[in-house]
């Protein structure tokens, strides 16, 4: 067996988040879902989000797409333009008339690009991932997995600065998870987006990220972190991988 | 070459070949019916005598549909084109449809057809009066349909085209139609039967031409040979328009559910 080389980020071109006094409430609803948050997120930082389901960690990262706006406080994206985000959920959302390569592409078309040179930065995209022979297949085409690297695909294709990923391995089995868990390290380190990426794993959290930000049940608010500086890609085995997994665990249930 | 014409034509076989076998048996029995009970063809004529009917001057039926289908499918161009337009806007702004849908329900549950003899006394024995009721007829299933299959839409694929900043009119294009489509189209089968429903009725209350005057024509002068001659014809009419439509189905609506499933069962051993 080859041992597997270290994965070295390049230098970011990643928008730093600015999260202050945040509070978020579901109109109508009587509790808050979130808050108050206070984080900042470094330019090219990879955090991970973990709690358990109901804190609003899935909240708090609409709130950063802007896809919901705050009750209270604010977040600071740093960036106006409409190419700052990418983002990638549990569901692939891929559009089922498209194929991969199309689907891909709609960012860029999105963005203004013209046709074919999105296509063509597509493919030269889902050809470096190793999409590239199914990038003429439809959705229901493709099995669970494949459809989830397509849709990590189409999240990065117009190199976001800000990339957010809501539970992305939620519905995918073990094997697949890990995978695309190295798939999307490899991006991170390649494009160096700041990334938050939402879990309820802390295996999941410590494998992946610089920073692991442990949220309370809900409301959700910040209970502590956990900062992992081992080398990627890790073993759980590693002995600071298996600490920073015990502390985010210990930080998980000390609010339970 | 071959060997996928014969493929292509036990699956035609296979597809119409039940539907073709039924009609023929019904057929068939009616004929020996009408023949051992000796009904007086003014009554109930042998189908043989539809058919000679219709064989003798398919000119005259081909030109009073002709006339028939043209408004009916003017009528449903505007009905399903209009209903389309105004349930686009209603899918965009929730206050246009509270003001809007109980209107369109009230005309919904109206028997508008009752309305032709008045539409007869505005606009005439011409198309006029058949177009209009064959649009009134079509616009409430295309409206529901449009207005629902526009807001059918993936939240997941909704997220990643805001987070894009895709404008509405992106989201429009890009989601919200083709998301539409199934429902579009399932309503438009609809809406064809009920465009010559529309235009026959119309035509019943007054009107120079066209297969609905032509067949209440034929009813005062108990000539039913010709009656039934004109219902078959409008049934095929609107058997071409609903094969038109469900071949348009299978061509766009290559992704979805029930395309796929149909496929499924024409692979299934």
């Amino acid at each position: 067996m080859i041992a597997a080389l270290p994965i070295l980020p390049s230098p970011t071109s990643g928008r730093p988040v600015r999260i202050a006094g945040l509070r978020y409430t579901y109109p109508g609803a009587a509790t808050p879902a979130l808050g108050a948050i206070d984080l900042d997120v470094a330019a090219g930082e990879f955090v991970c989000l973990l709690g358990p389901s109901g804190c609003g960690k899935s909240t708090l990262l609409r709130l950063i797409a802007g896809l919901l706006r705050p009750t209270e406080g604010r977040v600071n994206i740093d960036a106006e333009d409409r190419s700052a985000i990418g983002w990638m959920a549990q569901r692939d959302g891929l559009l089922p008339w498209r194929n991969v390569l199309q689907n891909t592409a709609l960012p860029l078309e999105l963005l203004g690009r013209p046709r074919a040179d999105s296509r063509a930065s597509a493919q030269h995209g889902l050809d470096r991932m190793g999409l590239g022979p199914a990038s003429r297949l439809y959705p229901h085409q493709l099995s669970g997995g494949m459809r989830q690297r397509a849709a990590l695909a189409r999240a990065v294709v117009h190199e976001p600065g800000l990339l957010l990923l809501d539970e992305p391995f939620a519905h995918l089995d073990e094997l697949t998870r890990d995978e695309l868990g190295d798939e999307v390290v490899r991006l991170w380190a390649d494009q160096r987006p700041t990334m938050v990426l939402v879990t309820h794993s802390a295996s999941e959290a410590v494998r992946l990220a610089d920073r692991v930000v442990v949220l309370s049940p809900g409301p959700g608010r910040v209970v502590g972190e956990v900062e992992i500086e081992t080398e990627r890609p890790r073993e759980e085995t590693d002995p600071a991988v298996a600490g920073a997994l015990r502390q985010a665990r210990a930080l998980l249930r000390s609010r339970e | 070459m071959t060997e996928l014409m014969v493929t292509r034509g036990r699956q035609l076989i296979s597809e119409v070949g039940p539907t073709l076998a039924l009609v023929t048996a019904l057929v068939l029995t009616w004929e020996v019916a009408v023949a051992l009970a000796g009904w007086p063809s003014y009554l109930l004529p042998r189908p043989s005598a539809v058919i000679q009917r219709l064989a003798a001057d398919p000119g005259f039926f081909v030109t009073q549909g002709g006339v028939t289908l043209a408004e009916a499918l003017v009528g449903l161009a505007l009905g399903a084109g209009g209903a389309f337009a105004i349930g686009a806007a209603m899918a965009h702004w929730r206050p246009l449809e509270r003001a809007l849908l109980p209107l369109a329900i009230v005309i919904k549950v109206t028997p508008v057809v009752t309305i032709a003899p008045l539409l007869v006394l505005w606009f005439g024995f011409g198309p006029v009066p058949k177009v209009i009721i064959a649009a009134v007829l079509t616009f409430f299933p295309m409206l529901i349909a449009s207005v629902t299959g526009l807001r059918s839409i993936d939240p997941t694929a909704y997220d990643v085209l805001r987070t894009l900043g895709a404008s509405s009119r992106q989201i429009f294009f890009a989601l919200r139609v083709p998301s539409a489509l199934p429902m579009i189209l399932a309503a438009a089968k609809v809406c064809a039967t009920l465009s010559i429903i529309g235009a026959v009725v119309a035509e019943w209350v007054g009107a120079d031409r066209g297969l609905g005057r032509a067949i209440l024509l034929a009813n005062t002068n108990l000539d039913t040979p010709t009656v039934i001659g004109g219902v078959v014809t409008l049934g095929l009419m609107g058997v071409l328009l609903v094969a038109a439509l469900s071949l348009t189905e299978r061509r766009l609506l290559f992704w979805h559910e029930s395309q796929l499933s149909q496929a499924a069962d024409r692979d299934a051993p």
